[in-house]
């Protein structure tokens, strides 16, 4: 074990308070160099690949057929094209402030000749396109810290629950703030490998801007309903789930994404060990 | 319950009721079990040697109007509904979008213009299969491996034509259509686990998945199994074309080889080439008038899939 990870460990543990929150630059990323790398970083083996595929099979495990999946803060859809290709039967949309992620993300759609998926320009603030009680599944990933501020993550959590349904189900995940600045270049620093500059930027942003364990803890308990639980990779919430029960057995899928798992180069399923590993450690079961 | 069933009973009337539980028993018969899958395909032939087809006068093909399909429709509603899987309704049928979509054929026989029985091969579509609502992860998996899906579905046989061989002939007309006609890889169905073993062991399915209920049709269990198309008429040929598995219709010597690939029937009218029927968007609608539904019920994509948009 390297001792930077250690270092980490011991200033996680030892520090009282989170590190002061710096909202991300550009809180809507529409600048086309971003676009293109956060776009390319989702692609087979490139720095998001795996962590896509944990999330995405711990998504499969709430999606029934037939529901309606809303997603916020989708950015070029990648990780909504794969769970809709797992799930032809359910109805997704994707919502993003972004018109450019949105335009790639078209392109996507466009390419791969997917029909259950329909993107939107709304802000997950006020999800103003989006009817009461008109959807089962709110899912959202690695979207909440562009946020500006705390009001705005709750006019979030408000806004989901006024969407979903009686039998709801909410796989919310994000980073967490952790302790230090040196944590955060330790985490950034990990990610470095097959990662362009503009990416690891993006990430250390991202970290700088995420929201605190407790933060999330008290929204979710005031809005989304005591059956969304919160978990945390362990000892450092550098990864937050926020997740209600599954609803539907995934067991016969394991092949599948073990067999996408094997498929990733040796860093990218370090990605998937660790999340499963740390995010288990926080009690979270990995779905395969 | 839906009728009073002592004024029924007074006037010499069976009540038309439906029953309240699936009456496909749950155990699976255990002689049937344990029966090794040679010995049941001779069983099967042995019972099909004695017991001719008889199939003077009867005609299966591809629907060929509305009136027809509703026909059809109705006979699988008052099927399902006597094995206590499903409600009678006032139309008699219930609207299904898979059997309205270009790519669904469903297969009728017909005796003096009455349908008497059917079944359906719905290939994959936009909408996906109708067995994906409780085998979601099996279809989805055969889906993966980039072969063009179809699903078998909605058998029926009218009550007075049972056991005259109307199935096997349908299932003749719907395996020639999907091999030769629509080149089809892989077939899907989901069968009860009692009927499992016919489609195992005389036809080469095997199971994909685990056995799931079907919650729409009270509770039914259902088994999901598939069949390599490609590799069917090999498997069919090597096992069948044997001296002691033949049986006799219409008078001509025949094997399940011959009978389900090369034999060709004046009964089975299928059509020249490879066209679909494509359903107008008024008989579309005509017929959700007739099912009491409407297409403000449906969502926008299985709109957008019936064109009706």
């Amino acid at each position: 074990m390297d001792t930077g990870l250690l270092r980490a460990i011991y200033r996680e543990i030892t520090l009282k308070q989170p590190l002061a929150r710096t909202p991300e630059p550009d809180l809507v990323m529409a600048d086309d160099t971003c676009v293109t790398a956060y776009a390319d970083s989702a692609g087979q083996g490139q720095a998001l690949s795996g962590t896509y595929l944990y999330h995405c099979a711990q998504m499969c495990a709430l999606i029934k057929p037939g529901d309606v999946v809303l997603d916020i803060g989708c950015g070029p859809a990648s990780l909504l094209l794969q769970l809709a290709r797992l799930n032809p039967r359910a109805e997704f949309i994707g919502a993003d402030l972004s018109a450019s992620m949105l335009e790639v993300g078209r392109t996507s759609i466009d390419q791969q000749g997917i029909d259950n998926v329909e993107l939107r320009e709304e802000d997950m603030t006020r999800l103003a396109g989006i009817a009461d009680r008109s959807v089962d599944v709110v899912i959202s990933s690695m979207a909440l810290h562009h946020l500006a501020d705390l009001a705005q993550l709750e006019a979030t959590f408000r806004n989901i629950a006024r969407v979903l349904r009686n039998d709801r189900a909410i796989y919310l995940n994000d980073f967490g703030r952790l302790k230090s600045v040196e944590s955060v270049d330790y985490f950034v620093s990990r990610a470095s490998d097959g990662a362009d500059q503009a990416t690891l930027l993006d990430y250390r942003n991202s970290l700088l801007a995420a929201f605190s364990l407790e933060e999330f803890q008290t929204l979710a308990a005031s809005y989304l309903g005591p059956c969304a639980k919160v978990y945390s990779t362990v000892v450092s919430p550098l990864m937050v789930v926020i997740r209600t029960p599954k609803r539907r057995c995934v067991a016969a899928m394991k092949g599948e994404f073990r067999r996408r798992y094997h498929e990733l180069p040796s860093s990218r399923r370090a990605d998937v060990d660790q999340l499963r590993l740390f995010l288990g450690m926080g009690g979270l079961a990995s779905a395969f | 319950m839906l009728h009073n069933h002592s004024v029924l009973a007074r006037i010499g009337r069976r009540p038309r009721v439906h029953s309240e539980r699936d009456r496909v028993s749950r155990g699976q018969p255990w002689l049937e079990a344990c029966l090794p899958a040679a010995l049941y395909r001779r069983l099967f032939i042995r019972r099909l040697a004695r017991k001719p087809l008889a199939i003077e006068g009867f005609s299966f093909r591809p629907v060929q109007n509305l009136h027809e399909l509703e026909q059809a429709l109705r006979l699988v509603n008052d099927s399902y509904a006597r094995r206590g899987i499903a409600t009678v309704c006032r139309a008699g049928m219930r609207f299904s979008p898979f059997h309205l979509l270009p790519g669904t054929t469903t297969f009728v026989a017909l005796k003096h213009d009455q349908v008497v029985g059917t079944v359906s091969l719905i290939e994959d579509s936009a909408l996906g299969l109708p067995l994906e609502e409780v085998h979601v992860n099996e279809a989805v998996l055969q889906r993966l491996g980039g072969l063009h899906l179809a699903e078998v579905g909605t058998l029926a046989v009218s009550n007075q034509y049972k056991g005259k061989g109307v199935p096997l002939m349908l299932y003749n007309a719907m395996f020639r259509w999907a091999m030769d006609h629509r080149r089809v890889d892989a077939l899907l169905i989901a069968v009860h686990p009692r009927a499992a073993g016919f489609y195992r062991n005389v036809l080469f399915f095997s199971p994909i998945g685990p056995v799931q209920t079907y919650t729409r049709f009270n509770n039914a269990l259902s088994q999901p199994l598939a069949l390599n198309l490609r590799q069917a008429r090999q498997v069919f040929a090597r096992v069948y074309r044997s001296p002691g598995l033949g049986f006799t219709v219409e008078q001509q010597r025949t094997d399940l080889f011959d009978f389900f690939c090369t034999q060709p029937y004046p009964h089975i009218q299928l059509p020249s080439g490879q066209d679909q029927t494509i359903w107008a968007a008024d008989d579309v609608l005509t017929h959700m008038a007739r099912c009491g539904s409407s297409p403000h019920h449906l969502s926008p994509r299985v709109r957008r899939a019936l064109q009706l948009d």
